[in-house]
């Protein structure tokens, strides 16, 4: 009897109109197409036709002219050892932390806050914490570690610290949620067989992470070399920490050389490419096909009795290395309530005069509508176009189904910076830059493949035959969503516009790209004001990034409320993506 | 949407899918049958066998790839689901989650825009038979097992369709409730007498419940018989297989007597008689339900002396192996008090050794 086994494996639709198909999902994948691939394409016409000379006329000046190909190494050299700190750190306190923890709201919010707030803010708390005069500085003078005052920003030193600040949080979900993701009843099994607790990791938990591994070392490495606002606020832009992204920008923006910047964002997507194909090669080789199979099969939910606290010295690194990012935080807003911080501990004088003068220096009323309105506007568009595509994808069964969803996927993992350029590039050639759709489209290019991996969980738990049901008693499909989709989605939904809210607020790099003194976001004219520094008072403009970092933090905290975090970890157990989609929904740009 | 019928007719259906490489997979083929009204059909067969395709191609959820299903005179194949006004019980109850258990009795007539009045009487009326006015308010959550179904079976009966659909509604219950269930389906069929197509792979609720079983197997129909012509006279060894036919022996014809019907089967040092099924040849295959065998000896049918190999005790009964000559083992129920090792006579009616011919056995 094969019949009923062949059946489950092929995974036949039960009924004929499960899905709307294609039509449905129409919308998302042209936002896909226009939105992310062809810019991509794009990008490589316009650097193969430059306005003289040969086609390859641009790849040979990006490797004669030392000014340009330095950077290609100097980003390899920030990148490539971020990343690996950033894996090597994580990994242990992911291992460590793979328990529920007490504090697991608190823990989640501490790691979600500076994802969502994005590099920009980071980077200008570290600007403070790590200066001269801040508080790392002072630190290391009490402790008699260093003799004077300590020079680590504008420094290489900075960038690589703000890239792993900024890129742990994302890189620790991940692997925790790969580590969470073993059946626990593995691990006891291995336990009463007589493995110890390295045998089991060895032999049941390395194996089924080992491609989790791979992931966060990807991501946070295509993340890494992208790195655009923390190496122009921390580093030196023009000398030693002059990255490829830069070198890009510089191009398209300040000498207006299309053809030059679509040149530089290929050699980028290309040296992305290369490494992860480098590091997926060698993962292969030496990969065993029992571990394939461990990371492959279906996980079971979590399992509270395999459990263990993390232990002391887990916990004390955790806290030190959020407290990094608390504390570079709390230095922007400390500076912002002092009248003058001058190379001490705190303030001798507090005032609340820099918010208003920010207010009217900054010019943030117009502002605030803009971005009221982008945000707003994205949210609902992508949420038209995700959701019934979402549904399409949950409730069918095709061939193509894992590389369309991991298709959707990759405006997500990839840097907004990686096709951020080349999409400006092609706005600017239709005439949407720097005006409000330009910004509200190369925004919704994420916020499209974020609701539908946000809500495919929630779609797939809902029996079929529920809206067999409602159909059999006499629902039109119309009233089939209205009585029984839409309230069984409504707080997936809620969710996912959060999410959108959230990362539209912090997406940096493509509003940067898109938009203009007229539609820029708030997140856009914090970055101007940390660059713009001399012309204003430091601490009105660390007053404009605490405005911002209130309105991450409430939309955060509204979001982690809605879901409570165990609650989405059970939701999306089933899909072997799963693991990845929890903690992509929460991130936006990532690491920087 | 009111289509009270003398009988629904299935002519031809055939459903083909194709799996995701493309290859078609026919799992239904051919099904033609005719339920008359007020009826109780059964489609038995195991899983994979096309029965739940067929009850969604009749109620519209699925669509046939060929052949039509008729309602008297009018073709309903193409009608989508929600204008057949058929009344379906789910596997897995279908319960919707967000509506109390009164929203979802009510759900049927609320899209058929029944006045708010009248489908309050008429859900209290629903719930009533089946025995849950106390859980009027409450969220399917709320509810167990066999509570969700009669819910589920109210919302069906409630709209007073003209047919009931029930996708192997007792699949999910345990076996108590199951036996209650199925009492309760019975009695709802008897006083409704509303014609109903059961899906199931229980061959028990099958001869139980229904006037009539379809058995299927790989999307063909096997055989359509009322309960104990499936059960007494399988129309095939598959069938025979299904309804619980565990002896299944494999013997050459040595001398048929067609005047009666009767065949000596010969297989190494075991010699048989049986009634043959069909037109044979020389090499055939016997099927010997455990019940028709018994303990002891009897002039009148084959007597054939034999070990007790094994003994099974369930209670009453015992399911016993019988090593007879040339260490063929048979599998006999029986009352008997007996102990592994014992030498024993078991005895099998000429009638009751079915005979068929060897090809259909693979």
């Amino acid at each position: 009897m094969d019949a009923p086994a062949r059946v489950r494996q092929t995974g036949f639709q039960a009924t004929d109109w499960g899905g709307r198909g294609v039509l449905w999902l129409t919308p998302a994948l042209a936002v896909l197409a226009f939105l992310f691939i062809f810019p991509f394409l794009y990008g490589f016409i316009v650097s193969v036709t430059p306005a003289t000379g040969v086609w390859w006329g641009n790849y040979r000046e990006f490797v004669s002219n030392v000014e340009l190909w330095r950077t290609l190494p100097t980003t390899l050299e920030l990148a490539l050892p971020a990343s690996v700190v950033i894996v090597g750190i994580a990994f242990p306190l992911a291992y460590a932390f793979r328990g529920q923890s007490r504090y697991e709201t608190q823990l989640v919010l501490a790691l979600v806050v500076p994802i969502a707030a994005g590099p920009v803010v980071v980077a200008d708390g570290l600007l403070t914490f790590l200066g001269p005069r801040g508080w790392v500085s002072l630190g290391l003078r009490a402790l008699h570690l260093a003799s004077g005052p300590i020079y680590w920003t504008h420094h290489y030193v900075g960038v690589v610290i703000a890239v792993i600040a900024s890129g742990f949080p994302l890189v620790f979900l991940v692997l925790r949620a790969y580590l969470r993701s073993i059946d626990g009843a593995l691990l006891r099994a291995a336990a009463t067989l007589g493995a110890g607790r390295w045998q089991r990791f060895r032999h049941v938990s390395w194996p089924a992470c080992r491609r989790g591994l791979i992931v966060a070392f990807n991501l946070s490495f295509v993340h890494a070399f992208s790195t655009f606002p923390a190496a122009v606020i921390l580093g030196a832009p023009t000398g030693p920490t002059r990255l490829i992204s830069r070198a890009a920008y510089e191009a398209a923006y300040e000498r207006s050389d299309y053809s030059m910047a679509g040149c530089i964002a290929t050699i980028m997507a290309l040296a992305q490419v290369l490494v992860v194909a480098l590091v997926l090669g060698v993962s292969r080789l030496t990969s065993s096909a029992q571990g394939r199979a461990l990371s492959d099969s279906p996980v079971a939910v979590h399992d509270p009795t395999s459990e263990r606290r993390p232990g002391l010295l887990a916990s004390t690194v955790m806290v030190v290395g959020l407290g990094q990012i608390a504390f570079a935080l709390g230095a922007v807003a400390v500076n912002s309530f002092a009248n003058d911080w001058h190379g001490s501990w705190l303030p001798h004088t507090w005032t609340l005069a820099w918010y208003p003068t920010a207010w009217t220096d900054f010019q943030l009323a117009p502002v605030f509508r803009v971005t009221g309105e982008v945000v707003g506007t994205v949210t609902m568009i992508s949420t038209a176009i995700g959701v019934p595509a979402a549904y399409v994808l949950a409730r069918n069964r095709w061939r193509i189904k894992r590389a369309a969803v991991g298709l959707a996927l990759l405006p997500l993992a990839l840097p907004p910076m990686t096709y951020g350029i080349p999409l400006a590039t092609l706005m600017y050639r239709v005439g949407l830059t720097g005006t409000f759709w330009g910004v509200v489209l190369a925004n919704v290019v994420p916020a499209v493949p974020l609701v539908i991996l946000v809500l495919i969980p929630f779609i797939e738990p809902i029996d079929p035959s529920i809206e067999a049901a409602a159909r059999m008693f006499g629902a039109s499909p119309g009233q089939v969503l209205r009585t029984i989709l839409a309230p069984l989605l409504a707080s997936g939904i809620a969710v996912a516009a959060v999410l959108v809210a959230v990362r539209t607020l912090g997406n940096f790099e493509l509003t940067y790209l898109v938009a203009g003194s007229e539609s820029q976001t708030l997140v856009v004219a914090v970055y101007g004001a940390i660059t713009a520094t001399g012309l204003r008072a430091p601490q009105s403009v660390d007053a404009v990034a605490m405005i911002y970092v209130l309105m991450i933090v409430t939309l955060v905290i509204f979001a982690v409320r809605l879901v409570p975090p165990e609650g989405f970890a059970a939701s999306v157990r089933r899909r072997p993506y799963g693991a990845v989609v929890r903690e992509t929904t929460f991130t936006n740009q990532g690491l920087k | 949407m009111n289509f009270d019928f003398e009988e629904l007719r299935l002519c031809g259906v055939t459903r083909q899918f194709r799996d995701r490489f493309g290859a078609a997979f026919t799992a239904l083929a051919n099904l033609s049958l005719v339920v008359q009204r007020g009826e109780f059909v059964a489609l038995l067969g195991p899983s994979g066998c096309g029965k739940s395709t067929a009850l969604n191609c009749i109620g519209g959820l699925l669509q046939p790839t060929e052949g039509s299903i008729w309602l008297d005179d009018t073709r309903i194949d193409r009608v989508p689901p929600e204008r057949r006004g058929f009344g379906m019980v789910f596997q897995n109850f279908a319960l919707f989650p967000h509506m109390t258990v009164r929203r979802n009795v009510g759900f049927g007539l609320s899209m058929r825009g029944v006045s708010r009045g009248e489908i309050d009487r008429r859900v209290r009326a629903a719930l009533a038979a089946v025995h849950m006015e106390a859980h009027t308010d409450k969220l399917p959550r709320q509810l167990s097992g066999g509570q969700q179904q009669r819910v589920a079976i109210a919302r069906a009966i409630v709209i007073e369709p003209p047919l009931i659909l029930m996708d192997e509604p007792l699949s999910n219950l345990d076996v108590e409730l199951r036996m209650e269930t199925r009492s309760e389906i019975r009695r709802i069929h008897r006083e409704l007498g509303r014609s109903t197509i059961y899906v199931t792979h229980d061959q028990e609720e099958a001869l139980a419940l229904a006037d009539r079983v379809v058995i299927l197997r790989e999307g063909r129909v096997l055989q359509v018989a009322p309960p104990y012509e499936v059960h007494r006279q399988p129309a095939s060894i598959a069938v025979a297989r299904f309804m619980g036919y565990r002896n299944i022996l494999r013997f050459e014809t040595v001398n048929s007597s067609p005047a009666k019907g009767l065949l000596t089967l010969h297989s190494g040092d075991l010699t048989l008689t049986g009634t043959a099924q069909e037109p044979t040849g020389t090499l055939v295959v016997a099927a010997i339900h455990p019940d028709d065998i018994t303990v002891g000896r009897d002039k009148t049918a084959n007597d054939i002396p034999g070990q007790i190999a094994s003994v099974e005790y369930s209670g009453y009964e015992s399911s016993i192996e019988v090593v007879v000559a040339g260490g063929v083992r048979l599998r006999v129920r029986t009352r008997a008090f007996v102990a592994p090792g014992e030498r024993v006579h078991v005895c099998i009616p000429p009638s009751r050794v079915l005979v068929f011919d060897h090809r259909e056995e693979p």
